[in-house]
């Protein structure tokens, strides 16, 4: 299992009770995810996955800066010491 | 106004610095009360020919706090030689490229830094893809805000000398927009900035919808057939459906059916796939390849509500290439003398591919929204050819040169 940094934005610390930096273990994207469901319950699991369990269209998931849409998703792969972040997907051009 | 709507719950919002929902994360767009909201034809009259004719429909509170250099209510150009030309009866173009900063972009950025003013912030800034770097720092500059523009690196030169110029700190970072967008999202936050289209972003967005409502009230109260929308993060498109809405639903027009289609260039075209290609899901494009650098956005925020509300209005989605492009900047500028960028004239370029495709009746009455100007992009044509030759100030010269 990596050790990896999740950083969430204030406007999506709603979710995380709060919590901005979280240090969280896990190999993949999908089993970070996993990881911060269990801890903060289904206010977060709502919030970030749809109902096939994919990130929803409203956010972005970024890994050491990069679109995870450009990496393989959920699958992504972690290191230790990678960051996660969340982003609300909004763009205006 | 009455509240901050989300769009995927609905739930309310005070009318404050928010823009994302804290229930479920959906973004959030300006409401209201259309009820109380006592407007006719006749109360825009005698009004200033700007985007501010339409205060009401707009997210400002306090008049004192807009910020103001006249955007808005541009030409309605009858188009009649290009109407010829492509074999259409009713052609307009709705020439937004002689705005305050020669782009649409003027109209979301002085709601937004208006917005900023009426907010107390301190600073603005936006990511952007070039026109609306210099359309935040115009607006800023003119409310006496610090501005800082986040573009990827390699727009083109006449747009950071412009931005620049009114005073904008340049962030200009070795990659795409996206990333340019991340990190303006990322330095909102930390350094409270005002990102016009980012954390402002529900109010923004509300001044994009006055290219709406001035072409009903310019074509007479009459909304037209069909109207073909350059397309980049898919905001531009949403406001202009909503505009259509909010004119019918205050009974301003008879019947909202206007067709919207989205124009996209090859090698930006996530939402024009999707229509075309009958998804609801909106596949990013990672490298944006495309002349038009203004429509560069490879992840839009707004693009599966772009799709949604093409598809709703019975509209089509087209691409064309760098070529076709090309072509339509000289196209419209010698049959109409209107000048435009890539980004702003790719309606026209798709335009010519509905109509050979058999998508637009001859009778429609059409309207394409040219956003950009032409000078903001020389490299864009084809230098060669249009150098003129050196000649001696000699009368007979002209014999070979004026034939007639």
């Amino acid at each position: 299992m990596s050790n990896v940094k999740v950083v969430i934005p204030a406007v999506m610390a709603s979710a995380t009770r709060g919590d901005r930096v979280i240090e969280i273990s896990g190999t993949t994207v999908a089993e970070v995810v996993s990881a911060l469901s269990a801890r903060y319950g289904e206010p977060f699991q709502r919030r970030v996955l749809d109902a096939e369990g994919k990130p929803r269209r409203v956010l972005n998931l970024y890994v050491n800066g990069k679109n995870v849409k450009f990496l393989s998703d959920l699958e992504t792969q972690l290191g230790d010491g990678d960051e996660l972040m969340l982003l609300p997907a909004v763009s205006g051009g | 106004m009455i509240a901050l709507q989300c769009r995927e719950c609905q739930r309310q919002y005070p009318t404050d610095l928010s823009y994302v929902c804290e229930e479920c994360f959906g973004p959030l767009d300006v409401v209201y009360d259309y009820s109380k909201l006592v407007v006719k034809r006749e109360t825009f009259e005698d009004r200033p020919k700007n985007l501010w004719r339409y205060h009401e429909l707009l997210p400002i509170e306090d008049k004192n706090s807009i910020v103001d250099l006249g955007a808005g209510y541009t030409p309605l150009h009858r188009a009649d030689r290009l109407a010829k030309r492509l074999g259409l009866q009713n052609l307009f173009i709705k020439n937004d490229t002689v705005n305050p900063t020669y782009s649409f972009k003027d109209r979301p950025a002085s709601v937004a830094v208006s917005k900023a003013r009426e907010l107390g912030l301190s600073a603005v800034g936006s990511p952007s893809t070039g026109n609306l770097a210099s359309a935040t720092a115009a607006h800023a500059a003119r409310a006496g805000l610090p501005c800082y523009v986040f573009i990827p690196f390699d727009i083109e030169p006449a747009k950071v000398v412009q931005a620049s110029t009114y005073g904008a700190e340049i962030i200009a970072i070795n990659g795409t927009y996206d990333d340019a967008n991340k990190l303006a999202s990322q330095a909102g936050e930390l350094y409270n900035l005002g990102i016009v289209n980012g954390n402002i972003r529900p109010y923004y967005v509300e001044g994009s919808k006055t290219l709406a409502f001035e072409v009903c009230e310019q074509l007479g109260w009459i909304p037209p057939d069909h109207v073909i929308v350059p397309t980049g993060s898919g905001a531009l498109l949403c406001a202009i459906r909503k505009g259509f809405y909010e004119f019918e639903r205050l009974g301003l027009i008879k019947s909202n059916e206007v067709k919207i289609s989205s124009a996209q260039p090859v090698g930006c075209s996530p939402i024009v796939d999707a229509l075309q290609q009958g998804r609801t899901s909106v596949t990013p494009v990672e490298r944006p390849q495309t002349l038009a650098k203004s429509l560069a956005i490879g992840d839009p925020g707004d693009g599966e509500f772009a799709v949604k509300n093409v598809r709703e209005s019975g509209g089509f989605g087209e691409k064309v290439n760098d070529e076709e492009l090309r072509q339509a900047i000289h196209l419209l500028a010698s049959t109409e003398g209107i000048f435009a960028e890539p980004g702003g004239v790719v309606s026209v370029a798709v335009l010519s591919k509905l109509i050979d495709a058999g998508r637009i009746d001859p009778d429609e009455l059409v309207v394409c929204y040219v956003t950009g100007n032409g000078l903001k992009t020389p490299e864009a044509i084809s230098i060669e050819g249009i150098q003129p030759a050196v000649v001696e100030p000699k009368l007979e010269v002209l014999a070979q040169i004026i034939r007639r």
